[in-house]
């Protein structure tokens, strides 16, 4: 058995507990074309507050302009023009952004001397060295991939800007999930995209991903991917809008969702295209947001009794294990937390099995609630019991099982105040703060399965399990959080959300020095 | 109308027909009698329990008694016997005995169409209610409503589906409830129609069945086939390629038929038109005296409205470019010109109507109340439309599977029927014309499906990835073990499998959610055109990257479903490439020019013939450039205009194809074994300015014709479609293993399709059909017609091309062979 690389990629690391990320913005070219940049692009920065903003291909050239610019103090970058280099304060990660490496000075530790900086940069911990060099060929008649320009990227960089513990290369050529380790006879390079998908490589990669792109990168060379659809912000963000109507909007000098929650329903309905049930939803979604409330529609009821609420994590995306189950039970700041995790390499279903004892025993008739459930938690759970403990299955199906993201969006029953249906963001528009970062549904599969990988070596991988169940803990608190909105909107009149204190909001920015 | 059974003297035979075809001028060229057969039967009770065979209401026919004896000794089959012998009751029965056997029992069917779902399901409700087996039978797929769904996965125990949808479902059989039942319970799995899954989209069928078989293992499941087919000539080999099982092969026909004519009807010529034209002095173009042929859809409307005045419901094949519509007028304006004339009931049957206008017209066909309908060839699979009368086939189907099963749509049980093919203006049609025997000889063409595409083997792999982890385990199935570890490799370096893992440890999908969801079983690269009508409807399947740069550039005129269309805008950079187009009529037609270039030569089969000439197989990029456009008129054949930009990209491919390379010295020997009028050139050589040497003219308009003429007529003996094949025929070529002249014929479809193998592996065959039109071929022109070696897909605009010399160059390989 070949052993199993237990760090097989920098950008998967766990960053230190705690640490709050720099946070990049990368923007295709088309987005700026096809939105208007005042209301969507706007929103999408006021929303994610990056530190930096890169333009990325495809016709990067148009992001890096006004009106992009202006309307934004924050730098907005394209490294395939000119060389232009970032610090982070408090975070020790420079930005090194370059049309190739040609450009660069010796070493990292040079950039403040050349740029004649504020007194040289201290404490670098981490360079992502960001050009549009690379780019990856997917050749299934070769069954190759190919990771195109880097034989001449190599040849340019210079001899100070080889510590693979302290560069990451990151091009805006490839797209934003992809990472590699590349080697050479002598080095090796930790790779990372930061663009759209390009061309057309298979099924595996949808095109039409959603192309605006939020990197967290951290000092440690650990990145976290979140790509957002731009129809999410703006005008267009309101539910039943798309471009037109968003136009007409706009034209009737709606230009804010805050104008229109300050608006009546009435009032919108006489805008051309809008009928009375379209203007009532925009309305319901506008106030949404500016209040901060979730906002009950037509219909629906939560069910009954104290709910159980839980998130599984699995070992992969279409997971047949669910090798942790958190449980809260109460309220989302006082509930009490249950992980219920795998113990064992070889017990896939010790955890459940407890899992369902404490379920059927403790929390007999409870309705059990999860985010998403319909499409993940709940089917994975009951293929789990009906693989290795089939004697619980029909305890489990004969149990009420909710699933809020069902109930408000697809049954249509509440409009949430978030620009997306992400649990996390839906939960933080509600006033839910996370307390873990640096771990997502993708680190923490990928540290399972490296521990379940090197189960028979002698110095086997240990995962830290206290950081992950903490992760599944922030979840299911923010899960209770969403769910004791829907019941709060459920019980209040409709009408009387009240509008959200704006002056509160913690900004996301951190501080930033230029160097360029 | 009558459902008396008709007499013999009546209408449906050849010499009734002759006799009482208005101005009946020898159109009949050439026919077959197929006596009548008995019922060859085999009593149920020996075959199957008695439970079940005293519910039948008669016995079993011997190939259906065979199968059900075969599959009760734990085989697959492939039933491969003619239209209505009772296909259907073989799995029917098997679904009845697997159900008594156990209850949980589950089966899955699969249908190429939609509206063959639904007919089915009635069918398979019916037979099994009438047997008193407690079954439940239910269509799933895009059509069903989501909350049944979810009842008919937990509950249903046949379920009928078709395998774009299943592509899809099969990933969801851990998260949508109810799957994992019916999977863990799957004992039977139907592919019915099977000889449909060719090409393109046998390929991705042939995955989506792989996919499903290993995910069954999962499931601890491991249930029978059975599949159908229309006659085929390799039914064995095409049901072990789609499902990688071994079958054991049914097709020994029991049914019984009453007596048949076949009739094949040559359109005459309108006399009154040449007529006019000698009077006018006018040259016959091209087409010489072709030109003046009655059109087959004419002839062919002629021919249903005698049929149905004559009391007699007929059936109108149309090919899909003629247009069910329009064939629907002809046949009502034809009755009315008829010099018994009066009215008779038509209707137009296609895909693109809807259900419930669809469901109307089977019914008036199994209620007799239609006289008669032109359809598509929708109509020749199972859809239960009962007998009738006659068919008419306007225009050679392809295939003689297809034609096959056309004909077997006539005939009410035993009594008699009469099947005309009129024939149309290709190259196979003037073949068979011809060659009337090729028709009736016992092959029929092999399906044609090929598992070796790298693009779509990459993309399913993925999409099982993501339906299981991929192990070792899967090598075989999915893939050989080389295979299989270097495409993961690749997918690992992409990103989207996961990575620092083999196949022994199990590797993840890591990539886009819903892989499945960009996988089109018509295209191998995912990127398809859909066609937009700007001014109205347009019901046209999606187009594929190299078609829709051919044949769909701005500005390019097509005819589709009887109306002709314009493109006017092609979006090629569209999140969905979209080909706008509107609807026209110009009396003109576009033809499009190619550069193309072939390199990189990976030779993976070849055959040595020994004094320099060679056949290969293998690989290579083939570049086409589809940069330009000429517009002709229609009558006249002229260029009106061009060539104009197409605004098409180039075109690359990494594709199969097969070569032949001739001696190095092939051109000199030819040329001088040449008679001296041969050696002149052709009118069209001198006309062409880059002539420099009429006689390396001569002979790359024969190395052309033969190019030409193997791909028009590669379809006698494959299932292809040669619009997918292209070729490049020069005297010189680069690569060093080629010493002198070459033709290469080439899959037009990114990664292949299996087509250049196919023709690789039959060549002897296709070279001696190919020689023998075209020496003998009505035209006799030196450049041959649209019937022989004229195509309408060449980018050389047919020049050079020689059939007298192709000829000669095709007898040299046939010499060696």
């Amino acid at each position: 058995m070949v052993p199993v690389e237990t760090d097989p990629l920098p950008g998967t690391r766990l960053p230190q507990e705690g640490e709050t990320p720099a946070t990049v913005l990368a923007i295709p070219g088309p987005v700026v074309k096809q939105y208007d940049v005042h209301d969507v692009v706007a929103d999408a920065i006021e929303a994610i507050g990056p530190d930096i903003i890169i333009a990325t291909p495809p016709n990067s050239t148009h992001v890096a302009l006004p009106p992009v610019t202006r309307i934004t103090d924050i730098p907005v970058v394209d490294p395939s023009r000119s060389a232009s280099y970032h610090a982070v304060g408090g975070s020790g990660v420079l930005f090194a952004m370059v049309p190739t490496p040609d450009h660069l000075p010796p070493t990292p530790t040079d950039v403040p001397r050349e740029t004649g900086g504020s007194g040289g940069f201290a404490g670098l911990e981490h360079c992502y060295l960001v050009s549009n060099c690379l780019e990856l060929t997917i050749d299934p008649h070769h069954r190759e991939t190919r990771l195109e320009g880097i034989d001449e990227y190599l040849d340019s960089l210079p001899d100070g800007w080889l510590d693979e513990s302290l560069i990451t290369h990151v091009s805006t050529g490839l797209r934003a999930e992809y990472q590699a380790r590349y080697e050479t006879a002598t080095d090796t390079y930790p790779i990372h995209g930061a663009g759209p998908p390009t061309s057309s490589v298979g099924a595996a990669i949808d095109e039409n991903e959603r192309p605006l792109i939020e990197l967290s990168v951290y000092s440690n060379g650990a990145i976290r991917v979140e790509t957002h659809d731009p129809t999410n912000f703006g005008l267009q963000g309101l539910e039943g809008i798309g471009p037109t109507k968003a136009e007409r909007l706009r034209d009737h000098g709606f230009n804010s969702r805050d104008a229109i929650a300050g608006t009546t329903p009435k009032a919108l309905a006489k805008i051309r295209g809008f009928g009375e049930k379209t203007a009532t939803a925009v309305h319901k979604s506008a106030t949404a947001i500016a209040t901060g409330e979730v906002v009950p529609r037509d219909g629906g009821t939560l069910p009954n009794g104290d709910p159980v609420f839980i998130d599984v994590e699995t070992n992969g995306f279409n997971g047949e294990i669910a090798w942790l189950v958190g449980v809260l039970d109460g309220g989302s700041e006082e509930g009490h937390y249950l992980p219920f995790r795998q113990q064992e390499h070889d017990d896939p279903i010790g955890h459940v099995d407890a899992f369902m004892s404490w379920l059927t025993g403790v929390a007999g008739g409870r309705p059990v609630v999860a985010w998403n459930g319909y499409g993940f938690d709940f089917p994975i759970i009951k293929r789990h019991l009906e693989r290795d403990a089939p004697e619980w299955v029909d305890d489990w199906e004969s149990r009420y099982q909710f699933d809020p993201l069902y109930y408000a969006t697809t049954q249509g029953h509440a409009t949430f105040p978030a620009r997306s249906n992400r649990l996390e963001a839906v939960a933080a528009a509600l006033g839910w703060e996370s307390t873990t970062t640096g771990v997502d549904g993708g680190t923490a599969a990928r540290e399972y399965n490296t521990w379940q990988q090197t189960a028979n070596q002698s110095d086997g991988y240990q995962p830290d399990w206290d950081r992950l169940e903490a992760y599944c803990e922030d979840d299911v608190r923010a899960l209770a959080t969403v769910y004791e909105a829907l019941q709060d909107a459920s019980r209040r009149p409709p009408g009387t959300e009240m509008p959200k204190n704006r002056t509160g909001e913690q900004s996301r920015q951190g501080s930033l020095s230029d160097f360029s | 109308m009558s459902r008396n059974a008709p007499q013999r003297d009546d209408v449906l035979s050849e010499e009734a027909l002759k006799e009482s075809f208005p101005d009946y001028s020898g159109q009949v060229t050439a026919s077959e009698h197929v006596p009548a057969r008995d019922a060859d039967t085999v009593p149920a009770e020996e075959i199957i329990r008695d439970e079940l065979a005293n519910q039948l209401d008669n016995d079993l026919y011997r190939h259906q008694a065979k199968g059900l004896k075969a599959l009760a000794d734990d085989e697959n089959i492939v039933v491969t016997t003619s239209t209505s012998s009772g296909k259907t009751r073989i799995y029917a029965l098997q679904i009845a005995r697997n159900q008594l056997d156990n209850p949980d029992a589950t089966a899955l069917c699969i249908y190429p169409m939609k509206a063959l779902t639904r007919d089915q399901e009635r069918t398979l409700n019916d037979r099994l209610a009438e047997w008193d087996v407690d079954t439940r039978t239910e269509v799933y797929d895009g059509d069903t409503k989501r909350d049944r769904k979810r009842d008919i996965r937990s509950n249903a125990d046949t379920i009928l589906t078709n395998p774009a949808g299943l592509n899809v479902y099969l990933p969801r059989h851990n998260t949508d409830s109810g799957w994992s039942r019916f999977y863990n319970n799957l004992e039977l799995i139907v592919v019915d129609e099977a000889h449909q899954y060719s090409g393109v989209m046998g390929t991705h069928v042939a995955w989506i069945l792989r996919r499903l078989r290993r995910l069954l293992k999962y499931y601890n499941a491991d249930p029978q086939f059975v599949l159908t087919t229309a006659t085929i000539g390799n039914p064995a080999e095409h049901a072990t390629r789609l499902t990688s099982e071994e079958f054991t092969v049914i097709d020994e026909d029991g049914s019984p038929h009453g007596e048949r004519d076949i009739v094949l009807w040559k359109p005459p010529i309108d006399e009154e038109a040449f007529r006019e034209a000698e009077e006018y002095n006018m040259d016959p173009s091209e087409g010489g005296l072709e030109e003046f042929r009655i059109s087959t859809g004419e002839e062919a409307a002629k021919v249903t409205a005698h049929l149905a005045i004559n009391k007699r419901q007929t059936l109108q094949f149309c090919s899909a470019r003629q247009g069910t519509e329009i064939a629907a007028q002809k046949i009502g304006g034809a009755a009315r010109d008829h010099p018994r004339g009066y009215y008779v009931d038509t209707k137009a049957y296609h895909g693109g109507l809807g259900k419930r206008t669809r469901r109307g017209i089977e019914a008036q066909l199994q209620d007799g109340v239609v006289d008669a309908v032109a359809s598509t060839n929708a109509l020749e699979l199972g859809i239960d439309i009962g007998g009738i009368d006659a068919t008419v086939t306007s225009g050679y189907p392809g295939t003689r599977q297809s034609f096959w099963q056309q004909i077997g749509r006539a005939g009410r049980g035993q009594t008699d029927a009469l099947s005309v093919l009129v024939g149309g203006a290709d190259a196979m049609d003037s073949y068979i014309l011809d060659n009337p025997s090729y028709l009736f000889e016992d092959d029929v063409e092999d399906a044609v499906v090929s598992i070796e595409n790298e693009q779509v083997y990459a993309d399913h792999l993925c999409v099982a990835a993501k339906e299981r982890r991929l192990t070792d385990e899967d090598a075989g199935i999915l893939g050989e073990e080389d295979r299989l570890s270097e495409m993961v490799s690749m997918w690992q370096e992409a990103g989207v499998l996961e990575r620092g893992v083999d196949l022994e440890n199990g590797v993840h999908y890591t990539g886009d959610t819903r892989p499945e969801s960009r996988i089109s079983i018509y295209d191998t690269s995912g990127r398809q055109y859909i066609v937009n009508c700007i001014d109205g409807e347009i019901d046209h399947d999606p187009v594929a990257k190299e078609r829709a740069y051919r044949d769909y550039h701005k500005g390019a005129l097509f005819l589709h479903d009887g109306e002709q269309y314009e493109v006017v805008e092609v979006e090629h950079d569209a999140r969905t490439p979209r080909i706008l187009v509107e609807e026209r009529t110009t009396g003109r037609y576009t033809q499009t020019l190619s550069d193309k270039r072939i390199s990189n030569l990976r030779p993976e089969m070849s055959q040595d013939l020994g004094n320099g000439y060679k056949l290969w197989f293998g690989r290579a990029n083939v570049d086409i450039d589809y940069a330009q456009y000429l517009v002709h008129n229609i009558s006249t054949g002229e260029v009106e205009s061009g060539p104009h930009p197409t605004g098409s990209p180039p075109l690359s491919l990494d594709t199969e194809l097969m070569w032949v390379s001739l001696p190095s010295d092939h051109l000199s020997t030819t040329i001088s074994r040449l008679d001296e009028p041969l050696l002149q050139p052709t009118k069209h050589a001198e006309e062409d300015t880059g002539l420099t040497e009429p006689e390396q003219y001569t002979y790359a308009g024969g190395i052309h014709a033969a190019e030409h003429g193997i791909i028009q007529l590669a379809p006698l003996e494959l299932m292809i479609d040669n619009s997918d094949i292209g070729g490049l025929s020069t005297p010189r070529h680069p690569d060093e293993r080629i010493p002198g002249p070459v033709w290469f014929v080439h899959d037009g479809i990114d990664g292949g399709i299996g087509f250049s193998r196919a023709i690789y592996n039959n060549f002897e065959n296709i070279a001696e059909r190919t020689y023998d039109h075209l020496d003998t071929c009505d035209c006799q022109r030196r450049r041959g017609c649209p019937l022989c070696v004229m195509s309408e897909h060449c980018g050389n605009q047919n020049d050079p091309l020689d059939r007298v010399v192709g000829r000669q160059i095709l007898g040299d390989v046939m010499d060696r062979l």
